[in-house]
């Protein structure tokens, strides 16, 4: 077990790390990075507006030891470092797990993200913020979100999130 | 590039009529004069140019062979800041415009560049601020001729009988109206809304004389006014007792015209009208959290709602609730619910909160058809009168399922935020959820027309 572990990530992890930097061609197998190097990464979250309502998400680049959409929707749960942003999921969300099959990456929340208790533009910034930080991640195009397994029909008592998602641009905040 | 001034009386040879006697008083001071806009604009039958001067001034008009030239010189003029000094127009009418500058004597020359010799005809306007140039086929056909509005009462059948609506309703009929024309014409139309009136503007045409203005004792329309708006576009204002749904179509037969119907909806009587009011989340599904323990989202929306069926039917209004007790109800079928019972307004109650609990406060309406809109804006209005909370404003979502998959006008109102002191003690407070919901009522009764009035035993309640 232990052996088939570090064969993977022998194989897998350079192939990753080349896929984040995009236009660049999969690097041939190189010694290990620096330890204090990451992968940027860019996680949306809530910037309130100055008027009422004018509430959008930005990105907050981040360096993270790796890519995987795993790792990334850790970072996005703990929340922002940026004082002017703001977490828009429950603190206890916790991802049961992450499917990625082809451009689509199913995530499975546990039970707490349901107990989202925002108002309704909140609920669909939250959405957005997961969809939208998935989206960056290369080859990913759509997020299908599930809780406890199960397609969420009435996210927040305003969302319909059976469908997967593709991200929306018209969210985000002008730099 | 320009003619010199001394050809000026060379030939006359295609002026139908001079427009000499027209000629408007001598301005008061020449030098201040100026050409301050020039606008072409070309029909079928011809083509006009508008020129507007900064005052009016003694013009002289005469027409240039090889090539045909129609000259006007605007006498002690000068050309105004940013004017373009020649215009290629490019139609079978008119080819080009140009403007120049001659200083001794001053005056400012305006040419019209034709293809071919053709009538035209040079009218002031505006107290001779305006001078209208018209060339073509019969200059004075170039314009079309406003003809006159005339109502037609022609009932419309009735919508289809539905046997969920307790009453069937009676046949409303459409109040149309006819713009006669002697010629098709292009035209615009907006509404406004203070006081209600929809306005269609006819383009190049004229009036021969402004008609009295036409007063209606019933129906939609209380007034039609008619006037030349400016020398090539024929205002006609309709007065509305209320601000209701048009459109226009351009009527067959002779002679040309404009049908404009103004849909009778809210003028229905008040109790074939059904809104259907859904109160947010219920049962499993809490919603967000108010600032004591055991205040649920859930509660307050199906209170707020309960208080508001109350008020709409004493005000003769049909009214229901997706839910009525604390059940979990899906989107679907709160949908379902409204769709199949042909409600005419869906109107959905939240309450809202803060990522950031407490740091936000306000009211916020969302719709998503443009049919919703005025809905919105009628509800948000009345309840932030009502309430005196902030104004979070009016948007736009299309991703909320029930305001997306409803038929009728709907809306989401997050009636204020359940996570914030002030209003989340208010909002707990139930003599404030009446207010909220009189406010709600306010709104829906602006939305259809009616003026709001106290139900009984609100007046003791109100603050």
């Amino acid at each position: 077990m232990r052996m088939w572990r570090i064969l993977l990530g022998a194989l897998v992890l350079p192939t990753l790390a080349g896929g984040c930097r995009r236009s660049q061609p999969i690097p041939p197998p190189a010694p290990p990075p620096p330890p204090l190097a990451g992968v940027p990464v860019t996680l949306y979250f809530l910037r309130p507006g100055l008027v009422q309502g004018d509430d959008l998400l930005q990105g907050e680049i981040r360096l993270l030891p790796d890519a995987k959409p795993e790792t990334v929707l850790q970072a996005l749960l703990e929340g922002p470092q940026s004082p002017a942003l703001l977490p828009l999921l429950p603190l206890e969300v916790k991802v049961r797990s992450v499917k990625q099959e082809g451009e689509r990456i199913t995530v499975d929340f546990s039970r707490e993200f349901k107990g989202f208790a925002g108002g309704s533009n909140f609920a669909y910034l939250a959405v957005y913020s997961v969809v939208n930080t998935l989206t960056e991640l290369s080859g990913v195009r759509e997020v299908q979100i599930l809780v406890e397994g199960e397609a969420v029909p009435d996210f927040a008592g305003v969302l319909d999130l059976r469908e997967p998602l593709s991200r929306d641009e018209s969210l985000l905040a002008k730099p | 590039m320009l003619l010199a001034l001394g050809q000026a009386v060379a030939e006359q040879t295609l002026k139908l009529r001079s427009a000499q006697e027209a000629k408007p008083s001598e301005a008061s001071s020449p030098a201040a004069v100026q050409l301050l806009q020039v606008q072409a604009n070309v029909g079928e039958k011809g083509a006009t140019v508008l020129l507007t001067l900064s005052q009016s001034t003694p013009y002289h008009d005469f027409v240039l062979p090889d090539p045909v030239r129609l000259c006007l010189d605007l006498e002690g003029a000068q050309l105004g800041p940013g004017l373009t000094t020649s215009v290629e127009v490019g139609s079978p009418w008119l080819e080009r415009i140009r403007i120049g500058q001659h200083k001794e004597p001053l005056c400012v020359r305006v040419v019209l560049d034709l293809p071919q010799t053709l009538p035209y005809r040079i009218e002031p306007f505006a107290e001779g601020k305006q001078i209208l140039m018209h060339v073509g086929e019969g200059a004075s056909l170039a314009m079309i001729r406003f003809q006159g509005v005339e109502p037609l009462a022609e009932p419309t059948p009735p919508p289809q009988a539905d046997s969920w609506v307790p009453k069937s309703p009676s046949p409303p009929s459409e109040a149309r109206y006819r713009i006669n024309t002697d010629a098709p014409a292009e035209y615009r139309t907006f509404f406004l809304r203070d006081p209600p009136r929809v306005v269609v503007d006819l383009m190049n045409t004229r009036l021969e004389e402004k008609p009295q203005p036409q007063e209606f004792p019933e129906g939609p329309v209380e007034r039609i006014r008619v006037g030349q708006f400016d020398p090539t576009t024929t205002r006609v204002v309709f007065d509305l007792r209320e601000l209701t749904g048009y459109r226009l179509e351009r009527a067959e037969g002779s002679p040309p015209g404009l049908w404009v119907t103004f849909t009778p909806t809210p003028l229905l009587p008040l109790g074939q009208r059904v809104v259907v009011v859904d109160p947010g989340h219920g049962g499993s599904d809490p919603g967000t959290l108010g600032i004591a323990p055991g205040i649920f989202e859930k509660a307050i929306t199906l209170d707020v709602a309960q208080r508001l069926v109350r008020l709409l039917r004493q005000h003769g209004l049909t009214a229901m609730l997706t839910r009525s007790e604390d059940v979990y109800v899906s989107l679907e079928e709160r949908v379902q619910f409204a769709n199949q019972g042909k409600a005419h307004l869906f109107v959905s109650i939240h309450c809202n909160a803060f990522p950031q609990r407490g740091a936000r406060r306000g009211v916020e309406t969302y719709y998503w058809t443009p049919q919703s809109a005025t809905l919105a804006e009628a509800v948000h209005q009345e309840y932030l009168k009502a309430v005196g909370f902030p104004d979070g404003g009016i948007r736009n979502n299309r991703r909320f399922f029930v305001i997306r998959h409803t038929q009728m006008p709907s809306i989401l109102v997050e009636i204020g935020y359940l996570d914030h002191m002030e209003e989340g003690k208010l909002l707990s407070d139930p003599d404030f959820r009446q207010r909220a919901a009189q406010g709600l009522c306010n709104g829906i009764l602006r939305y259809l027309g009616r003026p709001p009035r106290l139900a009984q035993g609100d007046e003791e309640r109100r603050p």
